[in-house]
């Protein structure tokens, strides 16, 4: 169970995935006739490293991978070629050590006993990970007072609303205490309140305990909420691997949108100066009511505002940085341009 | 000192799904008796009609009622003892659903986790079924022929059990490669009862048939735990039964190792 410190908690190298999927001939007997296998590439070649006690969202549309690469971390699909090692082990070649390393959640499918009471899947995982019942109790409570899960204890999980299981899914497996959690999806069909209660969970998970965290989602408050990285796949390959702040600036979308109330009219002068003090006004951003809209580069703002503000003419002032929903679509659509998103 | 520590853990494992699995099924409250008269029903069925046969003929091909008494009581001890009910069914909708990630993402072999599954169903059915027949049993003063037949029962009734879990195991991985597989479950389910002696004794079939079923594992899970405790079978057939029990685990293995690599079918 001794690991280097050094080491990275997961490591991806050159890992491809393929699917063969059965095409059916046509119409109501046609399953029974014609048959051909169809190859997929879900993964084609993908490498990665995460550093441990990181939190990194898994971003990509429908169909990118995401799903394959969690599954293949946690051990439930077999990389058609290439290596994995999470928290040191091999998912396949150290089966048990690797489980033991690792806690998952797939969003779509509970690992709660339907019938039976959170705290019954609490005592059989207990039993299982071998734990000694004074570590087991502590985490369990833990886990219960952090996730509020006192009153769902004896509730059979098929009475519990999709919030309640979610956090008892995540409690437990969490219970061993793993160096490194794979979610996928965790948010999924969660409403509001559940979603920000989950995401501080999350966040506090990370910075307290040092968790390893990878987590994909398709809603990228999520992301912003929780996660330092950004891992983004498109059509079985890597788009972006890096810092949610290095995503902003590669994609250009480091700048502000600005928009300015202005005692009318707008004189051109005033245009001229603000973008030679780098605003990018485009030819119809001044409006007859005095509105004027731009974008800026973060580091420009200043200059532009102490020059509007010197007019003496600056009524009311709006900025908005670009959302993650900005961000990530111009991803998608700069790799539309090239054709290689179809199922965005 | 590394043996019994892997005997404990394997021994806490199956604990653990005993308990858990005992839980789920007590559960249902009402489920759990209409299983328990539904069970102890088919028992007292099979004996009106034996009774009807033999109302009419005092015997057939040999047997008498009181053989057919102690018979049909022994096969259904041996069938809850041995034969682990909806276990193939289970599997194979775990299969489907993808609810198996759930063991899979888990430190516990998969394979023994499913021979744990096999033991808590037929523990349970020995606790609800099995010793309610065990009492009926004792009062019919249902006792083997001889202490070597006593001694060799158990042991039939253990490799019974590793063939009828194998084979409930491999139908229910099937599911990976067939999707739906209720035709083999059922198909299954008829040739268990039909050619394994639980419906009726084996002599009563044409002899042709009977030297087929030489050839075949039916018999391993029925016919032959209850000639040992009857005192018509011998010692050899439990090397029958071994090399059955051999053939079925090696099969089991081949198709779990080749399912384990079939996971991609399942989307998501």
């Amino acid at each position: 169970m001794i690991r280097h410190k050094e080491q990275p908690a997961i490591v991806v190298e050159n890992v491809r995935r393929t699917f063969h999927s059965a095409a059916r001939g046509r119409g109501i007997l046609g399953g029974l006739f014609t048959r051909s296998a169809e190859r997929v590439e879900a993964l084609k070649g993908i490498s990665f490293r995460v550093s441990e006690g990181r939190c990194t969202a898994l971003l990509g549309a429908n169909g990118a991978g995401k799903s394959s690469l969690l599954k293949i971390l946690a051990g439930v699909l077999q990389p058609t070629s290439g290596s994995v090692s999470v928290a040191g082990y091999d998912p396949w070649k150290e089966r048990i050590l690797h489980r033991r390393a690792i806690g998952v959640v797939f969003g779509h499918r509970s690992q709660l006993w339907w019938d039976l009471p959170i705290q019954d899947t609490f005592r059989f995982l207990e039993t299982v990970y071998g734990l000694d019942r004074e570590t087991a109790a502590k985490q369990t409570a833990r886990l219960v007072d952090l996730l509020q899960l006192s009153p769902l204890l004896r509730t059979p999980v098929r009475e519990l609303s999709l919030g309640q299981r979610m956090r008892c899914e995540i409690a437990a497996s969490l219970l061993h205490n793993p160096p490194v959690l794979l979610l996928d999806e965790p948010t999924i069909g969660l409403d509001l309140v559940s979603r920000i209660r989950l995401r501080g969970f999350l966040r506090s998970l990370t910075s307290e305990s040092r968790t390893t965290l990878l987590f994909s989602s398709h809603d990228l408050l999520d992301v912003e909420g929780i996660a330092s990285h950004l891992l983004i796949l498109d059509e079985g390959r890597i788009a972006f691997d890096g810092t949610y702040d290095a995503f902003r600036m590669r994609q250009g979308k480091n700048s502000s949108v600005v928009s300015l109330q202005l005692d009318p009219p707008i004189l051109t002068s005033l245009l001229d100066s603000l973008v030679r003090l780098g605003a990018s006004i485009s030819s119809d951003a001044a409006e007859a009511d005095g509105c004027l809209t731009f974008r800026a580069e973060k580091e420009r703002l200043n200059g532009i505002l102490d020059h509007v503000l010197a007019t003496g003419r600056l009524l009311d002032v709006r900025i908005e940085r670009p959302t993650i929903e900005d961000v990530v679509l111009s991803l998608y659509e700069a790799s539309d341009d090239h054709g290689a998103l179809r199922n965005g | 000192m590394i043996m019994v520590r892997y005997v404990t853990d394997r021994l806490r494992e199956l604990s653990a799904v005993i308990h858990v699995e005992f839980l789920a099924a007590t559960r249902y409250r009402t489920n759990l008796i209409i299983q328990l008269i539904g069970s102890l029903m088919t028992v007292a069925v099979l004996l009106f009609f034996w009774r009807a046969v033999f109302s009419a003929r005092s015997t057939i091909e040999g047997l008498d009622w009181p053989f057919m008494l102690r018979y049909v009581v022994l096969v259904r001890f041996i069938n809850c003892a041995t034969q682990p009910t909806n276990i193939a069914r289970e599997l194979s909708d775990k299969v489907r659903d993808g609810s198996l990630v759930a063991q899979i993402v888990r430190p516990f072999g998969l394979l023994w986790y499913l021979v744990c599954r096999n033991l808590a169903a037929v523990f349970w059915q020995l606790l609800w079924i099995g010793s309610p027949l065990i009492l009926i049993g004792l009062s019919m003063r249902l006792v083997p022929e001889t202490p070597t037949h006593l001694a060799l029962f158990p042991i039939s009734l253990v490799l019974a059990f590793l063939i009828n879990s194998a084979v409930e195991i491999t139908i229910g991985l099937a599911a990976f490669w067939l999707r739906r597989n209720e035709g083999l479950i059922h198909a299954h389910d008829f040739l268990y009862s039909l050619l394994s002696g639980a419906l009726l004794p084996l002599v009563l079939f044409p002899v042709p048939l009977q030297r087929a079923l030489d050839y075949l594992p039916f018999k391993a899970s029925i016919d032959v735990p209850v000639g040992f405790y009857l005192g018509y079978s011998r010692p050899a057939a439990l090397l029958y039964q071994g090399m059955w029990a051999l053939i079925a685990w090696s099969v089991c293995w081949l198709v779990f190792r080749r399912a384990l690599r079939r996971f991609d079918a399942l989307g998501g």
